[in-house]
């Protein structure tokens, strides 16, 4: 096969890659500085200037980033030992409890949030149970609605990593006179910090971005996703698009990229990390 | 003994998340069997939700829609998926690097993100927000799963039998058809199965890329959630969990499924 013909062969590849992912991401950057009226298309810094200095906006964005924050702390502190203890149990118990793990992560995200939305809401178990007192509404709720959400897609990758520890490195720890603290120390959790570190990028990233779960479980707290979710769809007008929609999706596709390449930089080996086993 | 008791704490601690990862859905299917019409009550157990699903048309049609969009897509998907991991399995290390990086912006990427740039997109070049769009949009996040799944099959290929394919006279096409294609096969089919489940289980892209007159499912009952949710959604989410399940089952019995969402971070 000639030169010419392999490259044509590979061109309607970069044509779908160029026109579905790179194309649709400028578009963000597009709408973020140009204004489309019907008087022609015109150039302004306007609405960047307004996501980096409007209160409101500032206060979604350090808000959210509050929520996501937390929410990863929370499932790193149940998760790191839930994934500990499940790789330390027997073959078949182990296949068995990692399905179940699995499980719920294939349920629909809305349809696990309406279930959650359903024990905490006026009617909900949970409510009744509390006496009355109802987590709907509060900042607890969309706190454990991220860690009800995400818990498993941290659990996922860490566990991986745990099961692929060789069990001579453990035992050989072990020979030395090491304790368990010693071995976990020194053996197993250098050996998940890139496991840990995918699954810290999987909950985080989807918790800063997310607007479902607040818009269910507490629809007063502003986050930046329910600010853009606002702008185009539920408070969108039948002009067109909002330039302020625009330029705040910009930033949040930003700080999407920084948190992927702080990730990235922790977690240079690419290869090792656990990632999710279907 | 000390390893007992240790024991005993480690399955409580699982027992205990599990229980707080379970009980919203448990809870869910179990007022799917409520007499009663709300959640208010438990007074008895019926299964008059699931008959009143034959009336909700519009969860129903939401539902068609679903399955539509989703056999579709990943039906588009699988193809190109497959397709482009041959092309990329050939590549010098270098393009390989920089094409998959970016083939896999969309599984990296926050889902709204993704979203409202296909939206913008769609937007921007003038074309309507509907069926199209979304299936363009599921097409588009499916792509890099399917190829994920398909590249490493195509790694494992032994080029000695597809040369000795050829050596006994067979044409390229039925060499490639023979001894390629049953190799591969089982990476195209777990990637084809994951790309409907991703399918089925999107809601942020479908939302910001349907427009307002075609509904998936998820858009759906998200709209629904504005108002009193009627029971016949626990009940229509409980029988789409015991689906997932079946898939779930089914994919995890095909070794190669297994890796696929690997590279997500």
């Amino acid at each position: 096969m000639t030169r010419i013909t392999k490259t044509l062969k590979n061109i309607p590849l970069y044509v779908w890659i160029i026109l579905f992912t790179i194309v649709p991401l400028v578009m963000i950057f597009v709408y973020a500085v140009f204004e489309f009226r019907p008087d022609g298309v015109h150039f302004t810094l306007e609405h960047l200037k307004y996501v980096f200095t409007d209160k409101q906006v500032l206060q979604a964005e350090l808000r959210s980033l509050n929520y996501a924050f937390i929410s990863t702390v929370i499932c790193l502190l149940l998760g790191y030992p839930l994934a500990y203890f499940l790789s330390r149990l027997s073959e078949r118990m182990r296949s068995f409890l990692s399905i179940l793990l699995l499980l719920p992560m294939w349920m629909n995200f809305i349809i696990r949030t309406y279930a959650m939305l359903s024990l905490i809401d006026e009617e909900g178990i949970v409510t009744r149970i509390l006496g009355g007192t109802m987590l709907k509404g509060t900042d607890a709720a969309i706190i454990i609605g991220m860690v009800y959400n995400f818990l498993p897609f941290l659990v996922l990758p860490i566990y991986t990593s745990m099961t692929k520890i060789d069990k001579n490195l453990i035992e050989a720890a072990q020979d030395l006179g090491g304790n368990t603290f010693h071995v976990f120390k020194g053996v197993i959790f250098p050996l998940t910090v890139p496991g840990v570190v995918s699954g810290i990028t999987m909950v985080f990233v989807p918790c800063v971005t997310t607007f479902v779960i607040p818009q269910l479980l507490n629809n007063n707290a502003w986050t930046i996703g329910k600010l853009i979710e606002f702008k185009f769809i539920s408070g969108a007008s039948a002009e067109g698009v909002d330039p302020d929609g625009g330029a705040l999706s910009f930033i949040l596709m930003v700080l999407v990229f920084i948190c992927m390449s702080i990730f990235n930089l922790i977690d240079k080996d690419d290869e090792s990390a656990g990632g999710m086993t279907l | 003994m000390k390893n007992d008791k240790s024991l005993i704490f480690k399955i409580l601690y699982i027992a205990v998340i599990m229980i707080f990862l379970y009980a919203p859905i448990v809870v869910m299917i179990l007022y799917s069997f409520n007499a009663g019409a709300t959640r208010a009550k438990f007074t008895g157990i019926s299964l008059v939700h699931y008959a009143e699903l034959a009336d909700q048309s519009e969860l129903l049609n939401a539902l068609k829609n679903t399955l539509i969009v989703a056999l579709i897509a990943s039906v588009i998907a699988t193809l190109i998926g497959t397709y482009a991991a041959f092309v990329i399995a050939r590549l010098s290390p270098f393009r390989k690097n920089v094409v998959l990086k970016t083939l896999n912006i969309p599984m990296l990427n926050a889902d709204i993100v993704t979203g409202i740039s296909l939206m913008l997109f769609f937007v921007f070049v003038s074309i309507p927000l509907g069926f199209f769009t979304l299936l363009i949009a599921h097409v588009m996040f499916n792509v890099p799963y399917v190829t994920m799944s398909v590249l490493p099959k195509i790694r494992q290929l032994n080029k000695s039998t597809y040369e000795a394919a050829l050596d006994l006279g067979a044409s390229p096409a039925l060499a490639f058809r023979k001894v390629v294609f049953p190799e591969i096969l089982p990476g195209i089919i777990s990637g084809a199965l994951l790309a409907f489940t991703l399918s089925l289980d999107d809601f942020i892209i479908s939302y910001f890329t349907s427009g307002s007159d075609f509904m998936t499912l998820s858009v759906c009952i998200n709209s629904m959630t504005k108002k009193t949710i009627p029971l016949a959604v626990n009940a229509l989410s409980t029988i789409l969990f015991v689906v997932v399940f079946v898939i779930l089952v089914i994919v995890n019995f095909r070794p190669a499924g297994k890796k696929a969402r690997a590279d997500q971070a």
